[in-house]
């Protein structure tokens, strides 16, 4: 459309002017999510992720053969439980697509598949049938 | 008609836009230096004392699961340790016990169950089963996460199920901040521990536990009404034949003379007690002083 008229050079200056003003907001919010707190998105991470955490915890309750799964740290040549039962109790929870990690004293004891960066995690401390307490930590990805 | 190079040249227009985006970006500025100076003055991030509960919560239920674990363990464990020792608690049998050496290593403990012409069996199976629960649950409690002593349990043992009700609950403290877990967990802890008061900024767990497992105590009392029928029968027949005809399903009787001695020891096999972590049969060990008694 030609600019004819006086009152398509205020249109199109107040086009311009709007543009810019988009621009700058734009810029401000960017750099205001990363300078300024409440980085909400973090913090939804970390309390979605401490939520399913616990959900993972629950996990090592799942019966096993009349035992259940937090026995896999007693060794499966004492419980019977393996790391397939591990395994299946997972991918009952989070789907068959899902990856995990399971670490008894910073040692990989069982996992499956590669671990992605948005994983879900959670540590806690359980006892032996021989009567040694460990570090377990347990991770999945999806 | 105006040209648009002429538009161009008429600055009423762009003076007005020019100043509008001027004042907006000024604006902008501001609002975003008043938003900065503000970021010292929260203490707290959005959503950390929503963190804080969830994490108290997942610690508190960790706790639980080591609890409801190490008290499955103790209880298999107790159920061997008490037919070890003959439904007794260690050094403490009324007529004493024999250790004699059944292999060139292996030493086992029989306590007496008749000695003198006296019977001295176990008064109370339960309370022994107790005594070494408690003490196999203390030494996993000890290696916990919070500090819980064995005797703030109060059990109640059945057959098929073994429940401990915790007398006082578990203090977990809800750390927000850095400073507080600090706080917390240099003094408050300490607080908590002493005077025990639930209250703001702790969540409260009892780590009471249930454990479905056949310990069967009444063997023992089945088990010392089949010594009473061997010792009248021992008065008449032969140790063999009376041992043979004692034992039953639920109790499978095996015994040695200890060479030299008119002492036997007796291993009852509880054949309907299994314990799944140790592939291990259970016997319940005893020893009977029966002189002049004929073996064959």
């Amino acid at each position: 459309m030609a600019i004819r008229t006086k009152g398509d050079m205020w249109a199109l200056n107040a086009l311009v002017a709007v543009g810019l003003i988009a621009v700058f907001l734009f810029g401000f919010f960017m750099v205001a999510s990363v300078v300024l707190p409440g980085d909400i998105a973090e913090i939804k991470a970390s309390v979605v992720g401490s939520s399913y955490g616990s959900q993972l915890l629950n996990i090592f309750r799942v019966p096993v053969r009349g035992m259940n799964i937090a026995d896999i740290v007693s060794g499966s040549s004492v419980s019977g439980v393996s790391c397939p039962d591990v395994s299946d109790a997972l991918r009952f929870v989070y789907g068959p697509d899902m990856s995990y990690s399971l670490t008894v004293d910073q040692a990989v004891l069982c996992s499956g598949g590669s671990l992605k960066k948005s994983v879900l995690k959670s540590e806690f401390v359980l006892p032996s049938y021989d009567g040694s307490v460990h570090n377990v930590s347990v991770e999945v990805s999806k | 008609m105006i040209g648009f190079a002429g538009l161009l040249r008429n600055k009423k227009g762009a003076d007005y836009s020019a100043f509008l985006v001027i004042i907006v970006f000024i604006s902008v500025i501001y609002l975003f230096i008043q938003l900065y100076s503000k970021v010292g003055v929260f203490e707290l991030r959005v959503g950390d004392q929503e963190l804080a509960l969830i994490s108290a919560y997942e610690s508190g239920d960790s706790f639980l699961l080591f609890v409801d674990q190490g008290a499955k363990y103790s209880v298999y464990q107790a159920v061997s340790d008490i037919a070890r020792t003959g439904g007794f608690v260690f050094e403490s049998e009324p007529c004493g016990s024999v250790e004699p050496a059944i292999s060139q290593r292996i030493l086992f403990r029989y306590p007496f169950w008749f000695k003198d012409g006296k019977k001295c069996y176990p008064a109370s199976v339960y309370d022994s089963f107790e005594h070494y629960l408690a003490k196999n649950l203390g030494s996993f409690l000890e290696k916990g996460t919070y500090s819980v002593s064995s005797d703030n349990f109060e059990f109640t043992v059945a057959d098929d199920k073994i429940i401990g009700v915790a007398l006082r609950p578990v203090l977990v403290p809800v750390m927000v901040s850095p400073e507080k877990k600090l706080f917390y967990g240099e003094v408050m802890s300490k607080v908590l521990r002493e005077f025990g008061v639930p209250g703001l900024g702790v969540h409260v767990v009892r780590p009471s536990f249930s454990v479905d497992a056949n310990a069967r105590i009444s063997d023992y009392d089945i088990l010392k009404s089949q010594v009473d029928v061997l010792l009248d029968c021992v008065k008449t027949g032969s140790l063999d034949a009376c041992v043979k005809s004692s034992g039953s399903d639920e109790l499978k009787w095996f015994y040695q003379q200890i060479p030299g001695t008119t002492s036997f020891v007796f291993d009852v096999k509880q054949a309907k007690v299994s314990n799944p972590f140790s592939k291990n049969s259970v016997y319940i060990r005893f020893a009977l002083d029966l002189p002049g008694v004929r073996v064959q």
